[in-house]
């Protein structure tokens, strides 16, 4: 089946539509992993900050304040 | 007090009591609950549109390959006109229940379709320069209406900006959320009416699509829509748990210890002060 | 400070019991403050006059930009509507700051009254303006930069300009109310306002663009009298729905 739906492909014409394709899917691409990127950044700014509040909370002594907080954590986390 | 112009301040509410005794609306969310379910079947849908745009639809008579770009822009284009809408109907819900995380989901589908209404016109100029060699075409009513509506939405961030008044920031917001939300079908008419009586449609339309053609855009366009729907409730995600984290830090390091340098951005002070006080004054031990 | 208007309890956006039990009915309150409103403006002349003579300004800018003596059809009419349009503008700009800066606001949500009044007050008000300005902007253009006579064309020129000052008047009013009370309300103003009104230019330049052609003058085509009809229609409703929650404070 793929094997017919690739004979027919006609082959890809590399001159002026071709760029114009592939940019305009490059920018769905450019735009998903741009968001990706500013993602990352904020999941290491707060890997950073719950390892300073962990710090904070050890070196202050008193019971981590997250078994006070009722739990809200989210259950599953993107692997 | 610091300024800002993200919604988050309100995202945390759990089961604790307000000061007068009666409980809080709300109860502890997981914003993050199937987002794994959701990202995965995001990815199954685009493997299985762009396989299609790319190996089973047929080549366009009129302009070849270049229409393949159809399959990428006008999926944009409908999931960014419906985000602005829904921005508009979470805004009606929000003044209706004056609940902050309506406020909060109706700025995240505002500002990811924002972002996708910036992808259409970008795709949508691409598609101009290679149909009619000009990077901008005013005949073309899809595009000229996403610049309207772009250039409308590009003052929401500005607008909640300029409010430092959490509450009112939200409320304000969301009056602007539902007339722009009103505004974009109606856009769409005028701008359509405006051009139609000059030249036909340049850019291909989504009438009239042979089988296979029409099934690749179905694909598309349930692909760009979970990708819409997944980056939203990543984006909830992301920012509760930020918000989480600064309540903690608020409450380990006691009360009017801002703490360390935030950023311009950061989200407001958390709005039920006086609960948490007379949620840790009842505390013994702390 | 609303805790007057906050006693009688009422949902959001209904007339509160002392308006309902007999208390000043809505008309009479629009009456009122529309009756003060153009006192002031008649005493202060803030809006007006500034209006007025930007157009007439304007109209010679464009002479200069566009080295025409003379227009007609299309460029007539785009001219005179965005004139028309930023002229407006002013207007909007300026509609709401009295009651912001002097406390207008807070005096009025003290009454029992339905708020919905000083929308509908406020839009007349601004709606008075833009017919004063007209009355001296259109002249203005016959008289600098419109080609062909104006006299046939006047009694359908004016029912398009009534529903163009429609529109800008509710969507002017709720976009003031909005920019008022924030920071930038001077910039954010129009930056609202004027991708909100595109339709509004959209449907009054098509319309007028016959009316004012050399050869073949021509009525307005009736769809972009009945889209501009329906553009005030729709955003009348949502300017009312909505313009309570604004006032809240």
């Amino acid at each position: 089946m793929a094997g017919v739906a690739l004979g027919e492909l006609p082959a890809l014409p590399l001159h002026t539509a071709g760029k114009y394709v592939a940019g305009a899917y490059v920018v769905l691409f450019a735009l998903v992993l741009i968001y990706l990127a500013i993602m990352a950044i904020r999941l290491s700014r707060i890997e950073r900050d719950l390892g300073e509040l962990l710090e904070l909370s050890e070196s202050s002594g008193e019971e981590p304040a997250a078994r006070r907080q009722s739990p809200s954590e989210p259950e599953s986390t993107p692997a | 007090m610091e300024r800002s112009s993200r919604p988050e301040a309100g995202l945390i509410k759990t089961n604790r009591r307000a000061p007068g005794g009666t409980p809080t609306a709300s109860r502890p969310v997981a914003y993050g609950r199937g987002l794994r379910a959701l990202s995965i079947s995001t990815v199954v849908a685009m493997a299985l549109a762009l396989g299609l745009v790319f190996f089973y639809a047929p080549l366009e008579a009129e302009q070849g390959f270049l229409q393949k770009i159809f399959y990428v822009h006008v999926p944009l284009a409908i999931v960014a006109l419906c985000g602005f809408v829904l921005g508009g109907l979470l805004a009606i819900q929000h003044l209706r229940t004056r609940d902050p995380r309506w406020d909060m989901r109706s700025y995240v589908a505002i500002h990811m379709s924002l972002i996708f209404a910036v992808g259409t016109l970008i795709t949508g100029s691409i598609w101009a320069k290679g149909s009619w060699g000009h990077w901008w075409v005013w005949n073309e009513p899809t595009l000229v209406s996403f610049l309207i509506v772009f250039l409308l939405y590009a003052t929401y961030q500005p607008l909640r900006f300029a409010i430092e008044d959490p509450e009112r920031q939200a409320r304000y917001a969301s009056v602007f959320a539902i007339t722009a939300g009103a505004f974009v079908p109606m856009n769409f008419i005028a701008v359509r009416l405006s051009t139609a009586y000059l030249h036909p449609r340049v850019l291909g339309s989504t009438s009239n699509l042979p089988g296979p053609m029409a099934l690749t855009f179905l694909v598309s366009l349930v692909a760009m829509a979970l990708l819409y729907a997944t980056l939203c409730k990543y984006e909830l995600t992301a920012k509760h748990a930020r918000a989480q984290v600064r309540a903690l830090r608020r409450r380990l390091a006691g009360e009017g210890a801002d703490t360390t340098s935030r950023p311009r951005s950061a989200a407001p002070a958390l709005q039920p002060t006086t609960a948490m006080t007379a949620h840790t004054a009842g505390r013994p031990g702390f | 400070m609303s805790a007057l208007a906050r006693e009688t309890p009422a949902p959001q956006g209904e007339p509160t019991e002392a308006a309902r039990a007999g208390g000043p009915g809505t008309l009479s309150v629009v009456g009122a403050l529309l009756r003060k409103e153009l006192l002031v403006e008649l005493r202060t002349l803030e809006s007006v006059p500034g209006m007025s003579l930007f157009a007439v300004t304007t109209f010679v800018v464009f002479h200069f930009a566009l080295n025409r003596s003379s227009v007609e059809g299309d460029l007539a009419a785009g001219i005179l509507w965005v004139t028309l349009l930023f002229a407006g503008i002013l207007g909007i700009n300026r509609l709401f700051v009295a009651d912001a800066d002097q406390g207008g606001f807070d005096g009025f949500l003290l009454a029992p009254v339905d708020r919905s009044a000083m929308l509908i007050a406020k839009a007349l008000t601004l709606l008075a303006y833009l017919v004063v300005l007209e009355l001296v902007a259109v002249p203005a253009f016959a008289l600098l930069l419109l080609g062909p006579p104006l006299g046939p064309a006047l009694p359908e020129l004016l029912v398009t300009l009534a529903l163009g000052d429609l529109g800008v008047a509710v969507i002017g009013t709720l976009v003031a109310a909005l920019a008022v009370r924030t920071r930038a309300r001077d910039l954010l103003g129009p930056l609202l306002a004027l991708p909100l009104l595109v339709p509004i230019v959209i449907g009054g330049a098509r319309a007028t663009s016959p009316l004012l052609a050399l050869t073949h003058p021509q009525g307005p085509a009736a769809r972009w009298l009945l889209t501009m009809g329906l553009y005030d229609l729709v955003f009348g409703l949502i300017a009312y729905a909505l313009f309570d929650f604004l006032l809240e404070d």
